[in-house]
């Protein structure tokens, strides 16, 4: 016998606590009504043959109680419902159904799909759904709805060029599951090759199983992209960028394929459609360098192709693109007044050319007219300023924002402001301002031999930082894979990524996360962001064996006899009998 | 608890005293040394109905004398006539709590009761006295007569009302009445007899009584069949005692036992006592029972 509603120990422990009750109240006086009588004559002399309950009085109506406890029993036991048989399978079962780049290897997605149908057929509607954990996470079936529901939307769906998304699905699970507080046994089934880490398994709670449904066979071969990335080019040319690509393969993780030049066979690498000559390339240790190549924000895409179609399993991870950064040389205009301290330092930056007109960024003190309306970084007088550092910017803009950003970007936090402070004898303070034009007014008393600030190490740096600022130079991404934030060259100014109804994506104080390869839209940028998939356990097959392997089996739906009707007959009868013997009198 | 006297209209009910005029009580013979009145008395002496003879001795009233038979016989006899004499009427009605307790309390019937026999004895010419008890006993009227002292005697009934200290004692007001050494006559108690002394202390009181005894018992038929149920703390209205009782079948048929022996008992002891006892039910009408009892137009104690 099982109880549906609650355990063993539950309703063997409610039955004690009903008798210990039941006999406490047994010898509980009662609380009399009063009633005024003409004479209490004749009542005196019954009383001593029917003398009231008191207080821990001696045990007196066993029959009473024998038969309240069985009621009372009866009706527990209705409320626990008990049911002859095995209790049915109470588990929900959440089958997944893994989308990620792997499962486009060989049959493993339509493996995965044809089990997970199977399995959808032998479990009730109401107690299972199916969850697609591809790029996104969405559901597929929810309990309650028609099989051939699945089939329908399973033909539309393809694995994606996405990393696996189990690891975030179990997450939500797990949070889910403690915000309800629910304790019910609850089944997920992973129908594909998604890892999930042992740290992960650890945070499922208790109640919740995961195993895996599909046993794929390894990968037969395969070689693809695994790395794709710009840096700032190793000549020194600031226009310029070095491109680092690593292609991997299976069996050996750190052996690279034959990679060359478009011209050869196995990979080419083209910008803009244009192939970059083989001769830029050079293998640097595990991946290989693409140097010089003009940051002009071109879209470079590398290819992986193999002489043989069985040679690669996968086709997702043969291609990768990489927006190129834009970077201009900046046209700074220097007055005449500063060129003694500010000249050499210019002259030494690759990314900046002197000027007389016409300049993007101007270098004046206080008063001057050198460079006109252009964006000016300032030198004034400390008399003249209370704050060592005040920004400018036009009216429209946030100030708070502007000033986040400023501060990242020009890399004021590094400054050492306490040595500032001492040498001046003055609180170093940054302020910011709105007004016609931008503008950064610097303390010209910082230039001054008495101070440090123009030897330090930072100052080249402070001064490239704030004319690239004032500049308004575009951020731009080392690298943009599926599955990895988004990393931007410049700390404080994060692009701002559109989604396809071209709304501004929030991504709530964190870092913006592309799900799968494709163009991202970067808002105020015509060219969109390319991303990547560049996943080397993808690529290599790499095998994931935390997960428990399932024995797939139909539910037992059999449903167990209930008693409830029963029990409640009789009490009923036995409530009938009680009041029987109070009539004859056998019962208070 | 003082409850209020039952209001005159509803004691004074024309039709209900016509109703009693062709009622009377009769006593087998009323003792010597009364008024005179309708009553046979044990004397012999002034009446006008002839009784029997006796020698004469000196002393006797010459008036008596038959000379028709001296004249025959030369022997002094004298007359004798049987005297008519009065039959006190002493009555007690019950005025503890008891009595006023319920809506429809037993006091009405009762003083409806001696209202009826103090009408039917006044208009006998005989005397009548009101001794109502509860604790004590009270005298009210010592002695009224005739038939134009009903108003009187009923303005009386109407203000009693229970005394501050209004049990019930039967056999104090008993004792009391015996030290009184009134006339012989007919004492009428009217009670619910609720004594919590019980009848054990009536019996040693009636040792003391002369007179003849005509005990009316007023009951309803609750008393015998009380609607009660489920644990009851029972309030005693004279007492303030409580009994704390669970009612179960059981125990009411212990109740219905107890309380038919109550009854037997006090049949018992009239009928020791050569008495009367007149069994009026408070929830029935008066007169209709009253009817019943005198059904040959005289009641006979």
């Amino acid at each position: 016998m099982t109880f549906a509603n609650l355990s063993a120990l539950g309703v063997a422990a409610g039955l004690a606590g009903l008798a210990a009750a039941l006999f406490v109240l047994q010898q509980l006086r009662t609380r009399y009504r009063d009633q005024t009588v003409v004479t209490t004559l004749f009542w005196k002399q019954v009383v001593h043959e029917a003398p009231v309950r008191k207080l821990r009085d001696r045990f007196r109506h066993p029959l009473a109680y024998a038969l309240v406890l069985a009621i009372c029993s009866l009706l527990w036991l209705a409320v626990a419902e008990p049911q002859l048989g095995r209790r049915p399978d109470q588990t929900f079962h959440i089958l997944v159904l893994d989308g990620s780049a792997g499962m486009a290897a060989g049959d493993r997605f339509a493996t995965a799909v044809d089990a997970l149908e199977r399995q959808v057929a032998r479990l009730p509607s109401d107690r299972r759904q199916v969850i697609w954990s591809g790029a996104d996470i969405r559901p597929l079936l929810s309990p309650g709805e028609h099989a051939l529901l699945l089939r329908a939307r399973l033909a539309r769906l393809a694995p994606q060029a996405a990393p696996a998304s189990l690891e975030r699905l179990l997450r939500q699970l797990s949070a889910t599951s403690a915000d309800g507080g629910s304790n019910a046994p609850t089944s997920v089934l992973v129908f594909g090759d998604a890892p999930v880490r042992t740290q992960v398994l650890d945070q499922v709670p208790a109640s919740m199983t995961v195993k895996r449904a599909t046993a794929s066979a390894p990968l037969a071969g395969n070689s693809g992209i695994t790395a794709l990335g710009v840096s700032d080019a190793a000549s020194g040319a600031w226009d310029k960028v070095d491109v680092f690509v690593q292609v991997q393969g299976t069996g050996d993780r750190r052996a690279a394929p034959v990679v060359t030049a478009a011209n050869t066979p196995s990979v080419q690498i083209e910008v803009n459609g244009q192939a970059v000559p083989g001769n830029a390339i050079a293998r640097v240790g595990q991946g290989y360098v693409v140097a010089d190549v003009p940051a002009a924000g071109g879209l470079l895409t590398v290819r992986v192709v193999e002489d043989r179609s069985d040679a690669d399993s996968l086709p997702l991870d043969n291609v990768a693109s990489v927006r190129l950064p834009t970077k201009p040389i900046l046209n700074v205009q220097l007055s005449a007044s500063l060129q003694a301290v500010l000249r050499p330092l210019l002259a030494a930056d690759a990314g900046v050319t002197l000027v007389t007109g016409q300049a993007d960024v101007v270098i004046r003190r206080k008063g001057e007219s050198v460079g006109g309306t252009a964006p000016a970084l300032e030198f004034v007088p400390a008399a003249a300023q209370s704050q060592a550092f005040l920004l400018t910017h036009p009216d429209s803009l946030d100030s708070s924002a502007v000033f986040t950003n400023a501060v990242a970007d020009i890399g004021l936090q590094q400054i050492d402001a306490m040595s500032l402070a001492r040498s001046s004898g003055r609180p170093i303070e940054v302020s910011i301002a709105s007004g016609n034009e931008w503008r950064f007014s610097v303390w010209e008393e910082l230039l001054a031999e008495e101070f440090d600030f123009t030897r330090s190490r930072a100052f080249p740096l402070f001064v490239a930082n704030a004319v690239r600022w004032l500049a308004d130079t575009e951020s731009w991404h080392p690298y943009v894979a599926a599955g990895r934030p988004l990393i931007a060259s410049s700390a404080g100014r994060g692009p701002e990524i559109l989604n396809a109804g071209g709304r501004v994506l929030d991504p709530v104080g964190v870092r913006f996360v592309p799900v799968a390869a494709g163009d991202l839209k970067v808002n105020g940028r015509a060219a969109p962001l390319s991303v990547s998939l560049l996943d080397a356990d993808v690529t290599t097959g790499a095998r994931d064996e935390s997960l428990e392997m399932a024995t797939l089996a139909p539910v037992d739906l059999t449903p167990a006899t209930g008693l409830v009707t029963a029990l409640l007959i009789l009490a009923l009868l036995l409530l009938a009998a009680e009041w029987y013997f109070f009539q004859m009198g056998r019962m208070p | 608890m003082s409850a209020a006297p039952i209001p005159f209209d509803k004691l004074f009910d024309p039709g209900f005293l016509a109703s009693l005029s062709h009622l009377s009580i009769t006593v087998q013979r009323v003792s010597a040394g009364g008024r005179f009145g309708d009553r046979l008395s044990k004397d012999l002496g002034a009446g006008i109905e002839f009784r029997d003879y006796r020698g004469y001795s000196p002393g006797d009233d010459p008036r008596a004398i038959d000379w028709n038979i001296y004249r025959r016989l030369g022997k002094v006899f004298l007359r004798l006539y049987e005297e008519q004499q009065d039959l006190p009427l002493y009555l007690m009605p019950d005025v503890s709590t008891s009595m006023f307790h319920e809506p429809e309390p037993r006091a009405l019937t009762a003083l409806r009761t001696a209202l009826a026999l103090a009408t039917i004895s006044l208009s006998h010419h005989d005397s009548t006295a009101l001794f109502p008890f509860a604790e004590k006993m009270e005298m009210r009227v010592k002695s009224m007569s005739g038939k134009a002292s009903t108003m009187a005697f009923a303005e009386h009934l109407a203000r009693l009302s229970p005394p501050a200290e209004a049990g019930t004692n039967l056999s104090a007001a008993l004792r009391r009445l015996a030290d009184m050494n009134l006339r012989r006559g007919l004492l009428v108690v009217i009670s619910d007899f609720f004594d919590p002394a019980g009848l054990d202390a009536v019996r040693d009181a009636l040792r003391s009584i002369r007179h003849r005894m005509l005990f009316v018992q007023l009951v309803r038929p609750s008393d015998g069949q009380p609607d009660l149920d489920g644990d009851l703390r029972l309030v005693d209205c004279e007492t303030g005692e409580a009994a704390e009782i669970t009612i179960t079948p059981h125990v009411l048929e212990r109740y219905r036992e107890a309380y038919a022996q109550f009854n037997s008992d006090l049949a018992a002891l009239v009928k020791y006592h050569h008495g009367g006892l007149l069994r009026l039910d408070v929830e029935e009408d008066l007169v209709t029972q009253l009817n019943t009892l005198f059904a040959a137009g005289s009641f006979v104690v």
